[in-house]
């Protein structure tokens, strides 16, 4: 499929220190009109990023007493981390900074959510346009607000993952599909300028077109699936072919809302099983937990 | 579960026929043949193969049921012998089920973009199929359900669409002819639902599971109802009606659970806070504290074990009631599915909780199926599944 160049080929809220050595027309019109190689990464900082094979939970914000408990003597490792986004639950508590910083010194090692502007023939409130030329530019708008996020939480972005929050929606809807592929490209396309990030998409595995991103031209680096059969591994993930993301480029969320006590705390969460970039490092590829 | 992968593929090819804009695909009645093979004799509080329950309930003081995602498990002795009742739906952990009676019961489960839902009106030995889909989202995929009828003909599939802890959408199938058809509508939102006999619908969920709402007319327009909780709270957690009462799980800013218990004057279209049950157990977002109709009012079972509270007096008598903990014996931590049968004396608990021998290694889940026949004064193990996550 040949996606529509942007209609604004200069960004307005490029991020500040972008090196002029990256001409913004033409990068946007390569990243809109062709398939190219994913642009040079940073050197690995393992500060900012790790790669982790372990299970993790998210949820509806809870507070950080709660978070402990879920740390000590548990299988979880990971927790799913809504940055912010347009699309952020009403009635979900936010995280402060402080806050985030101490879940960080309790252990935990995150998938960086962003939930912001939702599929056009979705029945979410806030939605990108039909329109792909606009559609990419509004992915880019989210690229620099999760990253602009990041920097508030004091984070080093680095490579640090983030994961846009995709809904699901129809994807038999032709226009629909088409401009959630080019705001995934510019989603894509944001984050990986320098100082490059990897940029992941989560959804429903067969419901938000998750398959159709691994052929637009800036290919997420990673996916986070959301299929609820019960089966930890993140080989198996419906509609999602098995020559897709394969080098430890995948989150899974293999059960739904549902819950647990551990500790004295009952929780309803997600369950997550990972083999793809967390944030921060070091990698945590050690006590496999059956997520590779 | 290489089984329930397969049968996942390969069910829904048997089950949806040729799509219709009315929501209706397919039909068909089977027998189940094979319950002397699906017998699950296990000896009470010996740990079952398989995978954990969905949801259970005990419908008559000797016929419940339990739902896992390869089994039906009926019993007609109060839990003491379990059969399969191997209904013809797919095996999958997005089921649901409910039982009016001993004999009359439903079984739904998810095709992929469809639903197929199993009927029977003898106990389980016959099923009749029906499947439909919403025919407005043809790739629809449906990720949890929730089943309730209110009486022989009104009853409601709630099928979530979204997925993540940020977002609530679903899709209500609904019937006023006892399940032979089904309509499908767009819901207000994703959680949990009850129907009344003439088939007022409540749902309660929402993102942080705060709203609650309700239908006259089978899903085709929804008003959401008004709640005044008491004070500052961080969350709350709405519960459907349970007999005339309201409850709400709420997070106070200190941190600690309480339970609020509301009532209307209005018939439903306000709530108003008539009692405040604090628990031991801590709770976070979307955690509902169990709360059944007990023989002389609400009986909250705390999430923490080993406490229960009796509270005296129903609806309108309940503000100035007084608030006992009978400190059940052998109630377990994590409780969250909890009924009590006709009598209100015998009832079934399901309870989720982990530990782990390691630090972060040798962790389990254990899943109990507990019951009491004294209202919750005391509780036993009826089954228990174990879930070994590394």
């Amino acid at each position: 499929m040949r996606l529509r160049p942007p209609s604004r080929l200069r960004s307005r809220s490029s991020r500040w220190f972008r090196p002029r050595a990256w001409p913004a027309a033409p990068a946007a019109v390569l990243a809109g009109l062709i398939s190219v190689a994913p642009l040079p990464a940073a050197p690995s900082a393992k500060a900012s990023v790790g790669v982790s094979i372990h299970m993790g939970w998210d949820a509806c914000a809870a507070s950080t007493a709660k978070a402990q408990a879920f740390w000590n003597n548990t299988p979880y490792w990971n927790m799913g981390l809504y940055l912010g986004g347009v699309g952020y639950g009403s009635g979900c508590k936010r995280w402060s900074s402080a806050e985030v910083g101490q879940l960080r010194s309790m252990g935990w090692q995150f998938l960086p959510l962003w939930v912001g502007l939702q599929a056009p023939c979705s029945s979410q409130p806030s939605r990108f346009s039909y329109d792909t030329a606009t559609a990419y530019q509004q992915g880019r708008d989210e690229g620099l607000a999760v990253y602009n996020q990041m920097k508030a939480f004091g984070w080093d972005t680095a490579n640090a993952p983030a994961i846009y929050d995709l809904e699901n929606f129809n994807t038999a809807d032709a226009g629909c599909m088409n401009a959630a592929k080019s705001f995934i490209n510019g989603w894509v396309y944001q984050i990986h300028l320098p100082p490059a990030q990897k940029a992941g998409v989560y959804g429903s595995a067969c419901a938000s077109g998750l398959s159709q991103y691994a052929s637009i031209a800036n290919v997420p680096d990673f996916i986070h699936g959301a299929d609820w059969d019960g089966i930890k591994t993140t080989r198996d993930m419906a509609c999602i072919g098995a020559g897709s993301w394969t080098n430890r480029q995948r989150h899974k969320q293999y059960q739904g809302d549902h819950n647990e006590t551990w500790n004295g705390v009952t929780m309803n969460i997600d369950s997550d099983c990972s083999n793809g970039p967390v944030y921060p490092g070091p990698d945590a590829v050690t006590s496999p937990q059956g997520c590779e | 579960m290489d089984g329930i992968r397969t049968l996942k593929k390969l069910l829904p090819l048997a089950l949806v026929a040729a799509g219709s804009s009315l929501g209706i695909t397919g039909c068909g009645t089977v027998q189940a043949t094979g319950q002397a093979t699906g017998e699950a004799q296990a000896r009470a509080g010996s740990a079952e193969a398989g995978a954990p329950p969905i949801d259970a309930a005990l419908v008559t003081p000797a016929f419940g049921w339990v739902l896992t995602a390869d089994r039906l498990l009926l019993t007609r002795d109060g839990g003491a012998t379990f059969t399969d009742a191997m209904p013809p739906v797919p095996q999958s952990r997005t089921r649901a089920a409910f039982f009016r009676d001993d004999r009359n019961g439903y079984v739904t489960a998810s095709t992929g973009n469809a639903i197929a839902t199993a009927r029977t009106s003898d106990g389980g030995r016959t099923w009749r199929i029906r499947t439909a889909l919403d025919a407005s989202a043809p790739t629809a995929y449906y990720g949890r359900l929730r089943m309730s009828f209110g009486d022989a003909s009104h009853g409601v599939v709630l099928a979530q669409t979204s997925t993540s802890a940020m977002s609530s959408e679903a899709t209500l199938f609904a019937t006023e002819d006892g399940g032979n058809s089904w309509s499908a509508r767009t819901a207000p939102a994703a959680g949990e639902v009850t129907v009344e006999p003439g088939g007022r619908t409540w749902l309660a969920g929402g993102t942080a599971d705060d709203e609650l709402h309700a239908s006259s007319d089978a899903g085709r327009h929804w008003s959401r109802t008004k709640l005044h909780v008491n004070g500052a709270v961080e969350t709350k957690a709405v519960s459907p009606p349970v007999d005339g009462v309201l409850p709400v799980t709420v997070v106070t800013t200190s941190d600690t659970t309480e339970v609020a218990l509301l009532t209307t004057s209005d018939r439903g279209h306000t709530w108003r806070e008539a009692k405040r049950v604090p628990v031991h157990g801590r709770t976070g977002p979307g955690v509902r504290v169990p709360v059944v109709s007990g023989e002389s009012g609400p009986l909250v079972l705390d999430t923490a074990g080993g406490h229960a509270y009796r509270v005296a007096g129903r609806r309108d008598a309940m503000a100035g009631s007084r608030v006992a903990d009978i400190r059940p014996s052998g109630l377990p931590e994590g409780g969250h599915t909890v009924t009590l049968a006709t009598g209100r004396r015998s009832g079934w608990a399901l309870a989720t909780y982990g530990r782990c021998t390691d630090g972060k290694t040798g962790c389990t889940l254990y899943n109990p199926l507990m019951a009491t026949t004294d209202g919750g004064a005391t509780w036993h193990r009826l089954r228990l599944w174990q879930e070994r996550l590394n």
